[in-house]
């Protein structure tokens, strides 16, 4: 087990290493100037190549790329070109926003997905289960952002019920103030991801009701409650678990256009207005962290899959011996 | 004896793509209290179906049951059950045991919480004492260290030992009647014995009633009390075993036996094989249905259904061969009987 | 009674059962037969039908698309403007033909590369398996694992904006899931008996792959194709609402929307409209996606 997952970790590594030279490559090759942030008109050709000097820009790829690199192995991942503070520690100042608003809507998408999922699986072709595809077909075909938008319309602007930015309101700091800002991006972020889920939850609901142990459980005398929520549910969560993993990076960019519709302070933000400025320190930054997290993301999803299906579990224990 | 189970003219169809079909037709048996009755018949005979609706297994969306079908459990027809009444029924007083152990077990629930689980359906238990119980019924079942067992997943057992949790699992809560659905199939020779031995030893101890369903006439010979020969959803033959196999009255039942290998006596015998194949499900039948694979077919044969007759006590078959006017040249079994009233 | 003694003659029957007929239906007459038994299916079917011929016949409208017409601006729907007009007082339903053209034609040219090369990449890649294979899933595990929309956003900002650009940018990292599902199945396919057959017969590897291969995974490919033109106008629309999509005068639903947000409250109907536009078209592309799944694996 622990084998596995230090095996685990080591394959990140290359990926990280390489993912940075794409994501280097294309910022490096992206078009602007981040120097012109400072010239000033009057400044001549001089002062200019002074400036470009001192930010590092007249190196070649490689030179930046290792330069770059350097730093980051020493835990720095440089001082962003804008206001030239530390890019970690806007990023982490930016993090939490952005972690607690994945983390509602993932919790939100599962704890709707896996009843919706059940119930439509088990009630085959029934209304019920023609209304909850339909939901789902709207909910992965929704623009999210078009979707902010008429929440925004109907919620703020006409029945002026939810703030429609920020994370709290200023001078304000109670509980229900943050639920209330977090209510509509948390909605709209999660609803993709509700509609995945329940698609794959009712697919494999209606494959594991095939399955013969169902008919045991029946004949066993366990009613429909039992059988979805002791025997099916169990079966049906376990690929759910990769699904999450993998969906991460939905959330990841949903994020980014949800939070720049919402004014919610978190990374999303802090990438969109990297990438206008041409913040390119910035930009490497927030780019190396969401790869990061993805990482992470399939990774847990991995090793929980295998902690929790008794199958695997022994197969990977066989395999390490 | 008293009986247990009274099934009359049971029909089941079934619903598909290309339209209705009857897997069983018009099907009447009873299986008395304490007694092991054996359904034989090739596959796809419909022997499963009329096991799976004693517990109501027939699936809903394409599976119905004739509304004059009736399945009378200690006097109460189970069709019109309650849903609650259903579910003290399934388990408690009728339990199950599949073909295919492992597909018939939850992959992902430990062993010992599947069988108590049927306990704890039926009867207000604590967890712990329902686990200790499942531990119990491990080891009447025949499984050494139950208590690590119960706590092991379907795929860490081995064949035999899966088909006994099943067992333990069937019987924890002690049912009058057992259903036992190719119980052997999946199975080793060696442990197919072993474990007929077992579901013979637990019959006899619980003084409950045995449902066999076989296509292997050898497997079922030292337990089953009576036999019903099913062909093409039809009870072609039923009597006590002893009759089946000495004075076997149905061509069908005949050639099943002659299928089936010997270890004492007829050396050099060839195993005979029944020609052609069952007809499918949804052919539409006329007559006697083993009529095209009958060697014994006469013209009556593919016009008429035969009827009923009776011979020794409680012995009957469908075959026209014991009309007086049948041609009974060179038949190598006993023909003649009498022929039932039929209703 | 001799008759009836006449029908206990021995005789030698063997019949010809009659056997409900399994015909092989066509694809398209399975096809139809799904469509026909579900009601969504039905309705998405007409949609895109009357989106398609919409956009088609986009010309036929009275209006240019790009002309203003400052003193007719904000008009609310009806009066000669089916949606209105929009803040140039352009007409804004035939600003959304055009802009569903834009749509379309990106959604429909990304499901191509995507599938092209992902077919081609999936292919090959459980064709050939060993370290080949190895070293061609790692590049998509890597691909998968970029953050891709904020470098769709830099790209996006370098090449010059146009349709060609966008449909190439999406595509980009949108092949990788294509090509996952397409080595599958290749693995899966590669074992059969026919492929081992006509490898015994010493066919050529091109030949096998080409005739045996791509022809077996065509239903795989369709139902991706399908979902494919989905997410890549919602992609297209995402990137073209942040305003990093097809620049002005051109017009696709995204950009449309993007310039809805500023009337948002005064003329919400700016901004329904083409919403509604994204959501049914790619809800359609979606259903019917399914459908084809269905049909192809009904058989």
């Amino acid at each position: 087990m622990f084998r596995m997952i230090g095996k685990r970790i080591l394959q990140m590594i290359p990926v990280l290493f390489i993912v940075s030279v794409i994501s280097f490559m294309i910022v490096y090759f992206a078009p602007g100037d981040p120097a012109n942030m400072y010239i000033k008109p009057e400044m001549n050709i001089q002062q200019i190549e002074e400036i470009r000097e001192s930010l590092g820009l007249n190196a070649s790829l490689g030179e930046q790329y290792l330069g770059w690199l350097k730093n980051v192995l020493h835990g720095n991942l440089g001082n962003s070109l804008v206001n030239h503070q530390s890019v970690a520690d806007q990023i982490m100042e930016k993090l939490p926003a952005t972690l607690k608003l994945m983390g509602v809507s993932f919790v939100l998408s599962l704890v709707c997905a896996v009843p919706l999922g059940l119930i439509s699986g088990y009630r085959q072709e029934s209304r019920v289960d023609k209304g909850i595809s339909l939901f789902s077909y709207i909910g992965i075909s929704i623009p999210s952002f078009w979707f902010a938008m008429m929440m925004i319309v109907i919620f703020t602007l006409k029945l002026k019920l939810l703030p429609n930015s920020g994370m709290r309101t200023v001078g304000v700091d109670s509980f229900w103030d943050q639920v209330c800002h977090m209510i509509m991006p948390a909605i709209v972020l999660s609803v993709y991801n509700t509609a995945v889920f329940t698609r794959y939850i009712r697919s494999n609901v209606v494959r594991e009701l095939k399955e013969e142990y169902v008919i045991t459980a029946k004949a066993k005398g366990v009613g429909t409650f039992g059988i979805l929520t002791k025997h099916i549910l169990k079966n049906c969560l376990l690929p759910v678990i990769t699904l999450a993993g993998m969906n991460l990076a939905n959330l990841v960019t949903g994020s980014i256009i949800i939070e720049s519709i919402f004014g919610w302070p978190g990374m999303g933000t802090l990438g969109m207005s990297a990438i206008t400025s041409r913040d390119y320190t910035m930009v490497m930054g927030v780019t190396m962290l969401t790869c990061l997290m993805l990482l992470i993301g399939n990774f847990i999803a991995d090793v929980l899959y295998s902690v929790v299906d008794p199958r695997i579990k022994r197969e990977v224990q066989k395999k390490n011996g | 004896m008293n009986k247990l189970v009274e099934i009359k003219n049971l029909e089941i169809s079934f619903q598909d793509f290309h339209g209705a079909f009857k897997a069983v037709r018009d099907v009447s048996f009873d299986i008395y209290e304490g007694e092991a009755l054996a359904l034989v018949g090739e596959s796809g005979c419909g022997k499963s179906v009329t096991a799976k609706s004693l517990l109501g297994l027939i699936p809903e969306k394409d599976g119905s049951i004739a509304e004059k079908s009736e399945i009378l459990y200690q006097g109460e027809n189970i069709l019109t059950y309650s849903k609650k009444r259903w579910k003290e029924y399934c388990g408690q007083e009728c339990g199950m045991i599949f073909q295919d152990a492992m597909a018939a077990l939850n992959p992902t629930v430990k062993i010992g919480d599947q069988i108590a689980e049927n306990l704890r359906v039926h009867q207000k238990i604590s967890r712990k004492a329902a686990k200790e119980q499942a531990i119990a019924a491990l080891r009447m079942a025949g499984i050494p260290q139950p208590e690590i067992r119960a706590e092991q997943y379907p795929h860490e057992f081995s064949g035999g030992m899966r088909q006994r949790s099943m067992i333990a699992m069937a019987m924890i809560c002690q049912p009058r009647l057992l259903i036992a659905d190719e119980p052997t199939t999946a199975l080793d020779v060696t442990i197919q014995a072993q474990i007929m031995e077992l579901m013979k030893s637990l019959k006899e101890k619980n003084r409950m009633s045995l449902l066999l369903i076989t296509h292997d006439l050898g497997v079922v010979a030292g337990i089953a009390d009576r036999m019903a020969v099913m062909y093409a959803g039809q009870i072609v033959e039923i009597g006590n075993s002893r009759d089946i196999y000495y004075r076997t009255r149905h061509p069908y039942t005949y050639s099943l036996l002659k299928a089936v290998p010997s270890l004492n006596g007829s050396h050099g015998r060839r195993l005979e094989a029944i020609d052609g194949m069952p007809p499918e499900a949804g052919d539409i039948l006329k007559g006697c249905p083993f009529a095209a694979r009958c060697r014994y077919c006469m013209q009556i044969c593919i016009e008429e259904c035969p009827p009923k007759y009776e011979f020794e006590d409680g012995h009957f078959a469908t075959c026209w061969l014991h009309d007086p006017d049948a041609d009974i040249s060179d038949c190598k079994f006993q023909t003649g009987g009498n022929l039932c009233n039929q209703e | 009674m001799d008759s009836r003694k006449d029908k206990f003659v021995r005789i030698n029957y063997q019949p010809e059962l009659q056997r409900t007929e399994y015909q092989q239906k066509s694809f398209l007459h399975s096809f139809v037969l799904e469509i026909k038994a579900n009601k969504l299916a039905i309705a998405a079917v007409i949609f895109l039908m009357v989106i398609f011929v919409a956009v088609l016949l986009a010309p036929l409208s009275p209006y240019d698309p790009d002309k203003m017409d400052v003193v007719h601006k904000l008009q609310p729907p009806g009066n000669g403007h089916l949606f209105g007009t929009d803040n140039l007082g352009r007409d804004y339903f035939t600003r959304a033909l055009y802009g569903g053209r834009v749509s379309l034609q990106v959604g429909f040219f990304s499901m191509l590369v995507t599938i092209i090369f992902g077919t081609v990449w999936g292919t090959i890649s459980g064709f050939a398996g060993g370290i080949v294979d190895v070293i061609m899933m790692r590049i998509v595990d890597i691909m998968m694992s970029i953050p891709s929309f904020l470098l769709l956003i830099i790209l996006n900002a370098f090449i010059a904006p146009g349709l060609f650009t966008m449909v190439f940018i999406i595509s980009i990292f949108a092949w990788m899931g294509v090509a996952r599902i397409v080595r599958a199945e290749t693995m899966s396919l590669k074992e059969r008996d026919f492929i081992l057959a006509s490898r015994c017969l010493g066919e050529k590897k091109r030949n096998i792959i080409w005739f045996h291969i791509i022809p077996n995974m065509i239903p795989t490919v369709i139902v991706a194709a399908s979902i494919s033109i989905a997410n890549a106008i919602l992609t297209e629309s995402s990137l073209s609402f942040l305003g990093f999509g097809v620049q002005l005068p051109m017009s696709s639903w995204g950009n449309m929307l993007q310039g809805a947000q500023a009337h948002v409250l005064d003329r919400p109907y700016l901004a329904v409209f083409p919403g509604i536009f994204i959501l049914l078209t790619v809800l359609s592309f979606h259903v019917l996606g399914d459908v084809l799944r269905k049909t192809f694996e009904r058989g």
